[in-house]
């Protein structure tokens, strides 16, 4: 067994060590910034698997949280409150992996309009079915406190965080990387593509579902345009911008940024947030493709070449 | 070992391989000839699967190749480089080789006995190895092909123009490269080149290619001899 790296070890460490001191505080802020932060985590990772390491880059990761979301209240008081947050990670999995292999025929710009249009075209549908039943908004009474809600979104978090890390350990990791980098190529050296896109993609499907649930039992209601709201997938994508999406600090550094700067603005400077998050992304994008993550590693080793002369 | 069976393609209407047939002999290197356009690029598509033949077969022993994906043709024993360099960019030599390994043919043959270091060695790019593949020279980067294609652990090696664009001495070393694959590996290999001396020094037999049909077949010598050979080449004779 190879010994962890600190790209493995710093993000798990790091989503442990929030998730241990923020109930100190003893407030249901800390508490609520913290589901949050684990919330956003938990979807960066996911997104990475497909996103990062395979570079197909999804604009629509809102419809997995969405349909978990949706199948919680579906199944509200029919099974169990976790049950149903499971159901929802495994129909957003299957969701996937029914589309996957159309949509996965196509990559680069295309692939991107498409995942949005997908998520669009998917609210609409349960916008019309919940119209059709005479639904508008669902209520959701006597759901988890917000305690517990905290601890199964920090356990999302790692588990994200872990499924990125082992991702990249693995032959999956590998194959995904060789396709980001050719496809053809790699079709070509015997790494099946097809086969590992659609399971990248399940695999990224599935912990959207379970945060997804847990949104709907936080906020205490579903209400479709706000479950598949398009701007929590370029939320997604500006973290992963922001943090990077080469390996699994990225997501970790992404969110922990954009939520931290989120909570200070609002509370001070309301009116420049929006201005100061698309300065962010703007000077992210030219100067630090790679994220703070690769602001770091490229710190490190101008450090490195310096202690060596 | 390979047997390509009345292989056609065609592209809307343009007839890029007609009627070609030929068995590659186990242990052997087998040269492929033709003028730009011939079809020489076509042919090796249609055997590792990247693209699928209008009309007829290859099969490898008794295993039917088309119809598969690439990937599983991969899986077989065949492993191909590209005219027109591939190399995995973003990665590092040493990352493209052992993405090779890690992957490529189920019962690994030829190269099997090598690790990455092995590989990296024999084609030289053992120096450059933490690079990232596309900060490579040209050269290095068809060097990388060569190194990425072993890595898979085929049976039969399908070289597309590895030697275009080298210098003369880099020649000489490919042409040392690929007859110790063979004699020291026992991989077949077969060879797309415009270097024809490279080919003509390198090959048992040669297949010739002219608008993609076959024009002449056999002996290095015996070929360059052909009269139909110097016309395709040449020009014809006034």
């Amino acid at each position: 067994m190879r010994l962890p790296a600190p790209r493995e070890t710093v993000p798990l460490l790091l989503v442990a060590a929030i998730a241990a001191i923020l109930p100190v505080f003893g407030s249901d802020y800390y508490l609520g910034v913290g589901f949050a932060l684990f919330g956003w985590i938990a979807l960066v990772q996911s997104w990475t698997i497909v996103s990062g390491l395979a570079g197909y880059i999804s604009l629509g990761h809102v419809v997995f949280a969405g349909i978990g979301g949706y199948v919680l209240v579906l199944t509200w008081g029919a099974v169990p409150v976790w049950a149903g947050a499971v159901l929802g990670a495994l129909a957003a999995g299957l969701f996937a992996l029914l589309v996957g292999l159309p949509v996965l025929r196509v990559r680069g710009p295309y692939f991107v309009i498409l995942t949005f249009g997908l998520a669009e075209f998917a609210k609409y549908v349960v916008i019309n079915i919940e119209n059709a039943l005479g639904k508008f908004g669902r209520l959701i009474l006597g759901g988890p406190q917000v305690e517990t809600l905290y601890w199964a979104m920090a356990a999302a978090a790692l588990a994200g965080t872990l499924a990125v890390i082992a991702t990249r350990r693995v032959r999956l990791g590998a194959g995904l990387a060789a396709v980001r980098e050719d496809e053809l190529a790699a079709e070509t050296i015997g790494v099946p593509t097809v086969r590992f896109k659609l399971f990248a993609f399940a695999l990224s499907a599935l912990l959207p579902g379970f945060v997804g649930a847990l949104f709907v039992l936080r906020t205490g209601y579903f209400e479709p345009a706000q479950a598949f709201d398009p701007v929590i997938s370029f939320t997604i994508v500006t973290m992963a911008i922001i943090g990077g999406s080469e390996d699994a600090r990225g997501p970790v550094l992404g969110a922990l940024f954009l939520v931290v700067l989120s909570e200070l603005l609002w509370a001070s400077f309301p009116q420049v947030y929006m201005i100061i998050l698309g300065a962010l992304l703007i000077g992210f994008v030219l100067f630090a493709p790679n994220g703070v993550a690769g602001l770091l590693d490229r710190l490190r080793s101008t450090g490195g070449a310096r202690a060596a002369t | 070992m390979l047997t390509v069976d009345r292989i056609g393609k065609s592209f809307g209407g343009v007839r890029a391989l007609h009627d070609i047939s030929f068995t590659v002999p186990e242990g052997s290197i087998y040269g492929i000839m033709g003028a730009n356009g011939a079809g020489k690029t076509t042919l090796f598509a249609t055997i590792a699967g990247n693209l699928a033949p209008s009309a007829g077969e290859v099969r490898l022993r008794d295993l039917r190749l088309t119809g598969l994906p690439p990937h599983r043709i991969a899986g077989a024993g065949v492993a191909r480089t590209f005219q027109i360099v591939r190399p995995f960019r973003g990665l590092s030599v040493r990352e493209n080789v052992a993405t090779g390994l890690r992957f490529g043919a189920r019962n690994r043959a030829g190269a099997a006995a090598l690790d990455a270091a092995g590989i990296l060695g024999l084609t030289g790019l053992a120096p450059v190895a933490d690079r990232p593949a596309g900060a490579l020279t040209l050269a290095q980067q068809k060097r990388l092909e060569v190194a990425r294609a072993l890595a898979t652990g085929p049976q039969l090696l399908l070289l597309d123009e590895v030697m275009a664009g080298l210098t003369p001495a880099e020649v000489q070393q490919m042409i040392a490269m690929v007859r110790s694959i063979r004699s020291d590996m026992g991989v077949t290999v077969m060879i797309i080149e415009h270097v024809m001396g490279a080919l003509m020094a390198l090959s048992d037999h040669v297949v010739v290619l002219d608008h993609g049909e076959t024009i002449a077949a056999g002996p290095p010598e015996d070929v360059a001899d052909d009269p139909a050979v110097q016309t395709a080449y040449l020009g014809r004779r006034r």
